[in-house]
């Protein structure tokens, strides 16, 4: 458990601040703390919010390129979809757990924590977007491709909790451990909205599977699909 | 999770009503007597304040978890769980308030009431959070309709995930009770013993409450009902000494 009390950059802004959507990716990515204080000009959510669409949307794209037939464009919504309805449902307990950890927290604050957690995991993927398209073009092994592409997420959500405990510090936290759970938390419910909206590679006709299964079981049957036919399912 | 440690004195009240925003925020960092004065004397209003926030907060979570039967199970579940631990917090009111004295706190039964209180509400506001996760999970579990041996396996799924859930706000709301206690008692030692003894009251009613007013989200095999049949019939411990003995084969 960490108790100690780091030192957290001034949650004020500065002056001469930019409010663009750049200057707002910069801070994001360079100060993130200061988005929890005082802002001049447009709610930063707003734009927080606007790269995390962008940018799921994008990502999307080179996900869905893998695939043939409607999941091509149903990719990139049910990404960006499925990551807003994770936000949605683990919003909150991040408020229940920040507080826990010792965090005076605003509504505004707790909208710009996830916005910010949100902009920072989707920027990371759009980055890292053309070598899952070199990839996405260059191999038929539906297996490789997913589990590239979780790779991927995980790197970026990694470095979205990292926000998480910058911002979080700055609101006065003092604890560790609550947010650890509550990133335990959005993982489990970001890997069983996955499941819930799968299939995100190969084809299907329906948006949606009927059978409903928890992702445990359904990775356990992917898995034994692709052992028992060698590489997986082909394009 | 959270330090057995007290937190460092707060300063005085510097918001009277638990109307204010705020209110819910100082309740779960353990800022209780900020939030019902420094000598826990609470009035009707602020106790009030606490018996929302577990009605609402275990409603929540009643509702969610009784969403895998659908039906009037959410209605009947989000009446029952807050139910229980108000019942628990008054049935062992008069039993809190003698023994706390009796182990080294020397505190009033309107003291203990409003101490129990917070730990429930703190519990319940939890458990409120979780809700939206919980109904998550219990949606995408295979329903009541499907096949006996896959809807057995999302019982049991249920049954684990909501002990994981319970027991981990339980422990949340001791936690912050230990520390409210520990501003009261004259040593953490005193603050230890009432806490354990409290807890043990709580547990041997609020077992026997939990059992009475089965189901909650209800067996897959079972109709949806708001008590079974005969529900003071048998007891948690029996059931749970049966379940022992069916178990090492001695029955």
């Amino acid at each position: 458990m960490n108790t100690s009390t780091p030192s957290t950059p001034p949650l004020t802004s500065s002056p001469d601040s930019n409010t663009g959507l750049s200057a707002l990716v910069s801070r994001l990515l360079r100060h993130p703390a200061t988005l929890m204080g005082e802002f001049p000009g447009t709610e930063p959510a707003i734009g927080l919010y606007l790269v995390t669409v962008v940018g799921a949307l994008a990502y999307g794209i080179v996900v869905g390129s893998f695939s043939t037939g409607s999941l091509v464009w149903r990719v990139p919504l049910k990404l960006l979809g499925g990551l807003v309805a994770s936000a949605a449902i683990c919003t909150p307990s991040l408020y229940v757990f920040s507080v826990l950890a010792g965090a005076t927290l605003h509504p505004r604050q707790l909208l710009r924590l996830v916005g910010g957690l949100l902009a920072v995991a989707t920027l990371l993927l759009l980055s890292v977007a053309p070598v899952a398209w070199v990839f996405s073009e260059s191999t038929t092994s539906a297996g490789f491709v997913g589990f590239l592409h979780w790779g991927f997420w995980l790197l970026a959500i990694a470095f979205g909790f990292r926000l998480l405990r910058t911002c979080s510090r700055a609101l006065g936290a003092t604890h560790l451990a609550p947010f650890i759970a509550w990133a335990i938390i959005f993982l489990l419910v970001v890997f069983q909205m996955a499941t819930a909206l799968r299939p995100w590679l190969g084809r299907s006709p329906t948006i949606v599977p009927g059978e409903k299964l928890f992702f445990l079981n359904h990775w356990g049957r992917v898995l034994d699909d692709s052992l028992s036919s060698g590489s997986g399912p082909r394009r | 999770m959270l330090p057995l440690t007290v937190p460092p004195s707060t300063s005085p009240p510097t918001f009277a009503s638990p109307r204010e925003a705020g209110a819910i925020s100082a309740l779960l960092r353990g800022e209780v007597a900020r939030l019902i004065g420094p000598t826990l004397q609470p009035d009707l209003r602020r106790i009030g304040f606490l018996l929302l926030c577990t009605l609402a907060g275990a409603g929540l979570y009643g509702s969610a978890i009784g969403s895998w039967r659908g039906e009037g199970q959410m209605a009947y579940a989000a009446v029952k769980i807050p139910s229980i631990l108000l019942l628990t917090a008054a049935g062992n009111a008069a039993a809190n308030a003698l023994m706390a004295p009796l182990l080294g706190v020397s505190i009033g039964f309107r003291q203990s009431m409003a101490a129990v209180l917070s730990g429930f509400a703190i519990t319940s506001l939890v458990l409120a959070a979780l809700s939206p996760v919980v109904w998550f999970q219990l949606w995408n579990l295979p329903s009541v309709d499907a096949g006996w041996t896959e809807r057995g396996h999302a019982f049991y799924t249920i049954q684990l995930t909501q002990v994981l859930v319970i027991g981990f706000a339980g422990a949340v709301g001791n936690i912050r009770l230990y520390q409210l206690l520990c501003r009261l008692a004259p040593s953490p030692t005193a603050a230890m013993r009432v806490l354990l003894a409290w807890l043990g009251g709580n547990f041997l009613l609020g077992t026997q409450l939990t059992w009475i007013f089965r189901p909650y989200f209800g067996s897959h095999a079972l109709p949806v009902e708001f008590l079974r049949d005969h529900p003071l019939q048998g007891n948690f411990f029996e059931t749970f000494a049966y379940g022992a003995l069916q178990t090492l084969g001695r029955h």
